[in-house]
C-alpha cells in the first residue's frame, strides 16, 4: 500500500508540474499568437533549407544533389586555415572591422543627440539630405572617392596644394586604404543610422525635461543625465549586434578599391573566397569559410552579451 | 500512255521548280536585320540540298533552351531575329528561358533543366555535370547527324581537340572565327599628333621613348595612359624585351613552365617603365584610371598612346577625319622580333545539350546549321566562309 | 541672475550645435549634388574630372535611355506593390513578435529568441532555399516577394528593446480595466509607439524598394519584376551593347560606350528619389513626448 502511494505521488508531482506549465501557456496563449507568423516563417524558409549546411562538409556537385555529393568532412576548412594568406587574411579583416564600428558607432548617436535639439524645417532638410547617402550604390561610392582623391583632379589634393602640402596618390597606398574605407562608410551610413537614435529619443518625458530646466540644468547636463539614458539600452542592443557582424566584411567596396598597390592591407575574407569563386564555382569551399565567419560571429555575439550583462541590465539574451 | 508519263513528268518537274521558288524566296526575303549584319544572300546555293534536308521535324516540335537574354535576343528585346529564321527553315519552335547570370547555378543544381543551353555553363559545369555527372548529351554520339559539324572538325582538327573533354566526350561545340584579326594589347595613337610635331613612328623601344619626350615637352600632359589593355594583357611593352609574351605563367616548347616575372625581361621592361614614368611620361595615374577617363583623355588630345580608341570622334580631331593607327609591335636590343598576340580563332561556344531531353536528334540538326559552309538560314553559317565580315552569335 | 547665465551658456551650445550640424550637413551635401549633376552632365567631363559641382555640358541621354524603356513604368508599379503590401505584411509578423519576446515572463522566451537569432547566423544557402521555394510552389510568384523577409530579427529585437522600454504601469492599468492582451497591445501600446513603428516602417519600406535579389532569384515573368531589377537590366545592356558595337559608325559607337557612364548616375537619381521624398512624411512619428499625460492619474 505504502509504495503505492508513492508511485502515485511522484506521477502526481510530475502531472502536477506539466499542468502548471501547460496553465502557463495557456495564460499568455495570446503572445503565443503574436509569435506564431514569425516562427512559422523561420521555420519554413530558415529551418527548412538549414540541410544544406552540409555543403560545406562535402564536394557538392549539382549534378548528385547535395545528398549524392562526396563527403569530405573537413577537407575545405582544412584548405582555407593552411592557406598561405590565412593569418593576412584574418587582420585585415578584423583590422577593418574594428576600426569601422569604433568610429561608425559612436558617431550617430551624437548626432542624432544633436538633430533632437533642432526643430523646425530646416531639421526635416537636414535629415533627409543626411540619409541620401544610404541610397548610392557602392559603384558609385567607389567612383566618388576615387575621383575627389585623384592626384590630378581631385578635390581633396587641391585643397592639399592650396595649403602647401603635396599632392598624394591616396588611392595607391596602403596606409591610406582602411581610412579610406573606413570613413566613406561613416559618410554613407551616419545618416541612416541617426533614425533608430531619433526615435527613441522621442520617448524622452518632456515633463521631465521641463522640470529639469526649471531647476537650472544646461542644455548639455540635460542632454547627458535626461536623453542619454533614455537612448542606452538601444545602444547596448545595437552595440551587441553589431559587433555579432565584426568578421563579416562585404567584398564589393574593397574589391572596387582594390589595387595590386594595397592589396596587401585590402585583402579580406570575402575577396579571396570571392576571387576564389570566381575560377570555378566552388560552393563547398564558400559555404566552409562563411560557417568559419559566422562561428567567430557568434562567439563574438555571446561574448559581448556576457560581458554587457555582467556590466549592466541590458543584454540581448 | 505517253501523254500520261509526259503529264506526270511535267508536273512534277512544277512541282520542284514551286518548291525551289518557295525557298529561294525565302532566303531572299529582306529583313530589318540586327544593325551589325550585312548579309549577302546565297540565293541559289544549295536550296536543292535544302529543300531535302529541311524542315527537321515534320510536325512542329517545341524546344526549350535556357539562356542569358542578351545572348539570344541581343540589345533589341523580343526579336530573336536569327533565331526565328532558323525556325521558319527547321519548323522546330525555340522556348528561350531567360534567366540571369547569378541564377544559374542555382538552376542547374535544381535539376529541372531545358533541352539545351545557349552559353550558360562554364567549364567548370560542363566537368561536374557532363564528365562526372553524365546529364549532358555526348555529341560523339550524334555525329551522324552534324555533316557539317563533322566537315568542320576534319578541315580544322584543333576546334574537335578545343571540345573534347579529358575522357574523349564532347558536351560543347566549338566556335570558330577564320577570318579572325583579333589582337590583344594593340596599341592606337593619335596619328594627327605625331603628324603635327613631324615625328616618325617609333620602331624601337628607345624611339618609342623619345617620341613621348617630345610631346610630352610640347603638350605638357603624359601621353601613355596605360600599360594593360581591358584584359590585363600587358605584353605590348613587355613583349620588346625578349622572346615570351605572356607576363606570367608560360610554357617553352610546350615541355617546361616558366614564371616570367621573376625573367630577366620582365627586370628589362619594369626598367623601362620606371624610366618613362619618372619623367612623366607614362601618367602617374596609370595605375587606377578607368576606361572612361582613358577615352575622355583621348578624345581631348591629352592622351596620344592607349588601347581602344573606339571611342574619339570625327570632331575631336581638327582635320575632321578620325586619324588613329595601330602601332607595330617594338623591337629593342633585347630582341628583333615583332610579336603579335592574338585572340584565339578556337573557342567553344557552350551549345550543351540535356541527356533526358526528347529531341536531341533534331536540336544537333538544327545546331548544325552553324557549321554549315553557306548560308542556310540567313544570318547563320561559319564566321569567315559562309560570310565574310558580321558578327552573328552562333 | 541664475538663470540669465544658464541661457548664455545654453545660447552658446545652440550656437556651437547648429555650426556642427551644418558642417555635417555640408559633408553630405557636397558628393550627393556631385551625383546629380554627374547624371546630367557630359560623360566626358566627367570623366576627366572637370565637373566639380555644377553640371556641365547638359546631357539628359542618361534619363532618356532610363525612361525610354517601357518596363520602368511596370517596375515602378510592380515595387510600389510590393513595398506597401510587404511592408504591411513584415509589420504584422516582426512587430507583436517583438512584442511577445518583450514579455520577461513568458514561459519559453530564451528558447524562442534562441531559435530566431540562430537563423540570422547560419543558413543553409542559396540552393536548398531556391528548391523549396520552387517546391512550394512559390517561383515565380507575386507572393513570394511579399513573403520573403517578413520576418527580420534585427528588427524584431530592436522592437523587443522598445517595447521593454514601456513601463509597465500602463500595461496594468489597463488589465484592472479588463481589457485583453490583445487590445492592450492594439490600443495602449501601439499608439504611445508610434516612433517606433515609423522606424519600421522606414526600414521595411527601403528594404523592399531596394531588393532586387529575390527577385532575381525566384522571378522570370518581367511583369511581375521590381524597378530596381529593370534599371540593372539597363546598366548590364548599356555594357553588353558597347561590345556588340562593331561595324556602327564612329559617332555611334562613342556615344553607346558614354552612355553607360552616364547611366550609372541616373539610374541611383531615378530608384532614390521617390524613397528620400518618403521621409519627410515620417518624420511627425518621431516628435518627442508623445507619451506624456498618460501616465498620470
Amino acid at each position: 500500500m505504502q509504495v503505492k502511494t508513492t508511485t502515485n505521488s511522484v506521477s502526481v508531482t510530475a502531472n502536477v508540474k506539466l499542468r502548471r506549465f501547460l496553465k502557463q501557456i495557456w495564460k499568455y496563449k495570446a503572445y503565443y499568437v503574436f509569435l506564431l507568423p514569425a516562427f512559422l516563417y523561420v521555420a519554413i524558409f530558415n529551418y527548412g533549407p538549414l540541410y544544406g549546411l552540409q555543403i560545406a562538409f562535402k564536394d557538392f556537385n549539382g549534378a548528385f544533389g547535395i545528398a549524392g555529393s562526396k563527403w569530405v568532412g573537413l577537407k575545405h576548412f582544412e584548405s582555407f586555415f593552411n592557406g598561405y594568406y590565412f593569418w593576412i587574411l584574418i587582420k585585415n579583416t578584423f583590422v577593418l572591422s574594428v576600426y569601422s564600428l569604433a568610429v561608425s558607432f559612436p558617431i550617430p548617436i551624437i548626432l542624432a543627440l544633436m538633430l533632437n535639439e533642432i526643430k523646425g524645417r530646416y531639421k526635416k532638410t537636414v535629415q533627409t539630405v543626411l540619409y541620401a547617402p544610404h541610397f548610392i550604390s557602392t559603384v558609385v561610392l567607389v567612383g566618388i572617392i576615387m575621383t575627389m582623391f585623384s592626384p590630378s583632379i581631385g578635390v581633396v589634393n587641391t585643397v592639399r596644394e592650396f595649403l602647401g602640402l603635396e599632392r598624394l596618390y591616396f588611392i595607391t597606398m596602403p596606409k591610406a586604404f582602411r581610412h579610406l574605407y573606413v570613413w566613406s562608410g561613416v559618410w554613407q551610413t551616419m545618416g541612416w543610422n541617426t533614425v533608430i537614435y531619433i526615435a527613441a529619443l522621442s520617448g524622452v518625458d518632456s515633463e521631465l525635461i521641463e522640470a529639469a530646466t526649471i531647476d537650472g540644468a544646461s542644455r548639455m547636463q540635460r542632454i547627458i543625465h535626461i536623453n542619454f539614458p533614455v537612448i542606452k539600452p538601444v545602444i547596448v542592443i545595437l552595440f551587441i549586434m553589431a559587433v555579432g557582424k565584426i568578421a563579416s566584411v562585404g567584398y564589393e567596396k574593397i574589391y572596387l578599391l582594390q589595387n595590386d598597390l594595397n592589396v596587401e592591407v585590402s585583402e579580406v575574407i570575402s575577396t579571396y573566397v570571392y576571387k576564389r569563386g570566381l575560377l570555378n564555382a566552388q560552393y563547398s569551399f564558400t559555404s566552409a569559410v562563411d560557417i568559419f565567419n559566422n562561428v567567430v560571429n557568434v562567439v563574438m555575439l555571446l561574448t559581448a552579451n556576457a560581458v554587457s550583462r555582467k556590466v549592466g541590465e541590458t543584454s540581448l539574451f | 500512255m505517253s501523254r500520261k508519263i509526259y503529264a506526270i513528268v511535267l508536273a512534277l518537274c512544277m512541282i520542284i521548280v514551286l518548291a525551289c521558288g518557295c525557298t529561294s524566296s525565302e532566303s531572299k526575303t529582306s529583313s530589318e536585320a540586327t544593325s551589325q549584319v550585312k548579309p549577302e544572300a546565297s540565293a541559289s546555293a544549295g536550296t536543292a540540298e535544302k529543300a531535302s534536308k529541311y524542315p527537321i521535324a515534320k510536325e512542329k516540335i517545341t524546344v526549350t533552351a535556357m539562356a542569358v537574354p542578351t545572348d539570344v535576343y541581343g540589345n533589341d528585346d523580343n526579336k530573336k531575329i536569327l533565331w526565328d529564321k532558323i525556325e521558319e527553315l527547321t519548323n522546330i519552335h525555340l522556348e528561350v528561358i531567360p534567366i540571369e547570370k547569378e541564377q544559374r547555378s542555382v538552376y542547374l543544381a535544381s535539376g529541372e533543366w531545358p533541352d539545351f543551353f545557349i552559353e550558360i555553363l562554364n567549364n567548370s559545369e560542363v566537368n561536374s555535370y557532363g564528365v562526372e555527372g553524365g546529364m549532358l548529351a555526348n555529341y560523339n554520339d550524334y555525329l551522324e547527324y552534324m555533316p557539317n559539324l563533322k566537315a568542320c572538325f576534319e578541315k580544322y582538327p584543333t576546334t574537335k581537340k578545343i571540345v573534347t573533354n579529358t575522357d574523349g566526350t564532347i558536351y560543347q561545340l566549338p566556335r570558330l572565327n577564320i577570318a579572325s584579326t583579333s589582337v590583344s594589347a594593340r596599341a592606337h595613337y593619335r596619328a594627327d599628333v605625331l603628324n603635327e610635331l613631324g615625328l616618325k613612328i617609333p620602331t624601337t623601344t628607345d624611339e618609342f621613348h623619345d617620341v613621348l619626350s617630345v610631346i610630352y615637352k610640347a603638350k605638357g600632359k603624359a601621353p601613355l595612359v596605360a600599360l594593360m589593355d581591358t584584359n590585363q594583357y600587358e605584353y605590348f611593352l613587355f613583349g620588346a624585351f625578349g622572346e615570351a609574351t605572356s607576363a606570367d605563367f608560360d610554357s617553352i616548347d610546350g615541355k617546361t613552365v616558366v614564371y616570367n616575372r621573376i625573367s630577366e625581361q620582365y627586370k628589362h621592361y619594369l626598367e623601362y617603365v620606371s624610366k618613362l614614368y619618372s619623367e612623366g611620361l607614362l601618367h602617374q595615374e596609370y595605375v587606377t584610371l578607368d576606361g572612361a577617363a582613358i577615352n575622355a583623355m583621348a578624345a581631348e588630345g591629352a592622351a596620344v598612346f592607349a588601347y581602344n580608341l573606339q571611342t574619339v570622334t570625327a570632331k575631336d580631331f581638327a582635320s575632321g577625319k578620325v586619324e588613329v593607327s595601330t602601332l607595330a609591335p617594338l623591337t629593342s636590343q633585347y630582341t628583333s622580333k615583332q610579336k603579335l598576340v592574338g585572340y584565339p580563332c578556337y573557342n567553344k561556344s557552350g551549345y550543351a545539350i540535356n541527356k533526358n531531353s526528347k529531341h536531341i536528334k533534331e536540336i544537333c540538326q538544327m545546331l548544325d546549321i552553324a557549321f554549315a559552309k553557306e548560308e542556310v538560314a540567313e544570318g547563320t553559317g561559319l564566321n569567315g566562309e559562309a560570310f565574310i565580315y558580321g558578327v552573328i552569335r552562333q | 541672475m541664475s538663470v540669465t547665465k544658464e541661457s548664455h551658456g545654453d545660447r552658446i551650445f545652440e550656437i556651437v550645435n547648429y555650426c556642427i550640424v551644418t558642417l555635417f550637413f555640408l559633408i553630405v551635401l557636397y558628393p550627393l549634388i556631385y551625383v546629380l549633376s554627374c547624371s546630367i552632365s557630359s560623360p566626358d567631363l566627367v570623366a576627366t574630372g572637370k565637373v566639380i559641382l555644377l553640371p556641365k555640358g547638359i546631357n539628359l541621354a542618361g534619363y532618356k535611355r532610363v525612361f525610354q524603356d517601357s518596363n520602368i513604368l511596370t517596375g515602378y508599379k510592380n515595387t510600389l506593390f510590393y513595398t506597401a503590401v510587404g511592408t504591411i505584411i513584415n509589420l504584422i509578423v516582426t512587430v507583436p513578435a517583438g512584442y511577445a519576446l518583450a514579455k520577461k515572463e513568458l514561459p519559453g522566451r530564451s528558447f524562442l529568441m534562441y531559435f530566431l537569432m540562430f537563423t540570422m547566423y547560419f543558413s543553409g544557402g542559396m540552393i536548398p532555399t531556391f528548391l523549396l521555394v520552387k517546391s512550394l510552389g512559390l517561383y515565380n510568384t507575386r507572393t513570394i516577394l511579399l513573403i520573403l523577409g517578413a520576418f527580420n530579427t534585427y528588427n524584431c529585437i530592436i522592437c523587443r528593446t522598445f517595447f521593454a522600454a514601456i513601463p509597465k504601469e500602463l500595461e496594468e492599468a489597463a488589465e484592472i480595466d479588463g481589457s485583453s492582451r490583445f487590445r492592450t497591445f492594439l490600443q495602449i501600446i501601439l499608439p504611445t509607439s508610434q516612433a517606433l513603428l515609423g522606424v519600421m516602417v522606414l526600414y521595411f519600406a527601403v528594404a523592399h524598394w531596394n531588393s532586387y535579389f529575390s527577385a532575381l532569384m525566384y522571378t522570370s515573368d518581367d511583369k511581375i519584376k521590381p524597378l530596381q531589377l529593370f534599371l540593372r537590366k539597363i546598366l548590364i545592356l548599356q555594357e553588353a551593347s558597347s561590345s556588340m558595337l562593331e561595324g556602327l559608325d564612329d559617332d555611334v559607337i562613342a556615344e553607346q560606350t558614354k552612355l553607360k557612364e552616364l547611366i550609372k548616375y541616373s539610374v541611383i537619381v531615378v530608384s532614390s528619389l521617390p524613397v528620400l521624398i518618403l521621409y519627410p512624411f515620417l518624420q511627425k512619428y518621431f516628435a518627442q513626448g508623445v507619451m506624456i499625460g498618460s501616465l498620470k492619474g
